[in-house]
């Protein structure tokens, strides 16, 4: 497609900041005086929502998501693009000259072939969303958001090892969130496994 | 996710069936749906682009505002060009020390990577001895494991060593956290290279270390530039670990700690031109990087995730 490219690129861009960029930045984009979303909700004429972004206790939480989704998609596009882009184009041919439209050959064929990558990337995820220290102790207020709405797993273990001084407790929470992940790991692999499709 | 991928698929299906319409094979019309949906999808890869591009942009924008204008008016663009912030932020702020803390530590810890890491996997790739096979499964173990589970014992490892807060300490950690992938990239890499060229080598008298040095490491250029770059990234980004093993003097910080030291000492200031150039300070040189080598470094990044 033309100028995939250049998306490719541009997708990318989050990846290669230190996420200490990137929730900086967005903790002022957060900013509900004048940070750049509430003053944009301002221009647009909504300046009666104007929320308070990461002070609010329910939506601190998915503030911190949406700057890990926004940092982390490029990956996924590169990813699953560099996937796709092994599976060899006859079969799109074949089956579009049978009659299939554009749903149909995503999910008949696209996605099959593609499956061995998309669980790598759920495995990949996982093991990142459990890993989103940087963003919460960066960004949130307190850190930890305001009544503890976006302490994650590391970030207490963070805190009960460096503040308070309980290293044994810090160790031992380090040791069950590595039994998390390998169980969701084993989940994800487990759950979605099917055939393997040589091609 | 599947948002956004999916309209790349389906245009890339929508492209080679734009092909076969022209080449007479679509009997059935349906280029007007097509048409239809490819503005669709190529909107909405344009709104992600959007998405991505514009909070860069304006902290490059607010880096040239003055202090009342970011706050007033976030969105309009900066009356004139204000580059007293950037001397603020580099000299007062300690931009420049950051910088230079974290080129010391990068450097000597890519150089200490990149050295003992294809070494690693020279042995690793070319050499049959009893123990290989469990030595490259315990490297690449060290993959899939995540930094913050050995957090607190490495901790207290370096205080023992008295490495706590020292660059030669964080530099050697650098290493261990960069080894796993490095040998895993490379010793995947020396294996397809052919081995007739070390045995001529070999028969024309180089001893082992001579044709590692000058005839195997060049030819591994391609993959030393593409896992050199990734690990560049990883630790010239690193957060984590400085932020718990470098906790010492306020001018010894590496430049991600630097930054968020920046943002709550020029709050309290209220300096946000100071800050937003510190922030663009450190942004623009590692995107201006990435974009030369982008091929390289999409490459390294995703290649642990597609084995």
């Amino acid at each position: 497609m033309r100028g995939s490219n250049v998306y490719k690129i541009v997708y990318f861009f989050p990846q290669v900041l230190s996420i200490a960029i990137v929730a900086l930045l967005f903790q002022f984009a957060y900013n509900p005086n004048s940070g750049a979303l509430n003053s944009f909700l301002d221009a647009v004429g909504l300046d009666s929502v104007r929320p308070e972004w990461l002070g609010d206790p329910r939506l601190a939480l998915w503030c911190v998501m949406a700057v890990m989704v926004w940092s982390n998609v490029g990956f996924y596009v590169v990813l699953f693009s560099a996937g796709m882009s092994s599976i060899p184009r006859d079969f799109y041919e074949a089956a579009l000259l049978d009659g299939a439209n554009r749903v149909q050959t995503f999910f008949r064929i696209t996605l099959p072939l593609l499956w061995d990558t998309v669980q790598t990337g759920w495995v990949y995820m996982g093991i990142m969303a459990l890993d989103s220290f940087a963003v919460v102790q960066i960004m949130t207020v307190g850190p930890g958001g305001p009544d503890y709405s976006t302490e994650v797993l590391s970030f207490y273990l963070y805190t009960k090892a460096f503040r308070d001084g309980q290293a044994g407790y810090a160790t031992t929470l380090g040791v069950a969130l590595l039994i998390v992940t390998l169980l969701f790991a084993g989940v994800v692999l487990k759950l979605g496994r099917r055939e393997r499709l040589e091609y | 996710m599947a948002v956004t991928t999916e309209p790349t698929e389906g245009s890339s299906a929508v492209t080679s069936r734009a092909g076969k319409a022209r080449t007479g094979a679509d009997r059935r019309g349906t280029g007007g749906e097509g048409g239809v949906l490819n503005v669709f999808s190529h909107g909405i890869l344009l709104l992600w682009a959007l998405m991505v591009t514009l909070p860069l942009l304006w902290a490059v924008m607010s880096a040239f505002k003055t202090d009342r204008e970011i706050f007033t008016s976030p969105w309009a663009p900066p009356s004139g060009l204000h580059v007293d912030a950037w001397g603020r932020a580099w000299s007062q702020a300690h931009m420049s020390e950051y910088f230079l803390n974290s080129l010391i530590v990068v450097a000597g810890s890519l150089a200490g990577t990149m050295l003992l890491g294809s070494m690693a996997a020279y042995v690793l790739a070319r050499f049959d001895f009893p123990g290989n096979r469990f030595i490259y499964f315990l490297f690449v173990g060290g993959m899939s494991f995540p930094v913050i589970l050995a957090l607190v014992p490495l901790f207290f490892v370096m205080k023992n060593m008295h490495l706590l807060n020292t660059y030669p300490g964080l530099i050697l950690v650098y290493i261990a956290y960069s080894l796993p992938f490095t040998i895993f990239f490379l010793s995947g890499f020396f294996r397809t290279l052919p081995t007739s060229v070390a045995e001529a080598a070999m028969i024309d008298g180089a001893s082992h270390t001579r044709t590692f040095f000058q005839v195997m490491l060049p030819m591994a250029k391609p993959g030393l530039i593409s896992v050199g770059i990734f690990n560049f990234l990883g630790q010239w980004n690193q957060y984590l670990l400085p932020t718990v093993l470098n906790v010492g003097d306020e001018d010894k910080k590496l430049l991600p700690q630097g930054l968020v030291a920046l943002a709550v000492s020029q709050g309290y200031k209220g300096d946000w031109s100071g800050l937003f150039a510190g922030l663009v300070m450190a942004m623009l040189p590692v995107l201006a990087a990435y974009i030369v080598f982008q091929r390289q470094v999409q490459a390294g990044l995703t290649a642990g995730a597609l084995k």
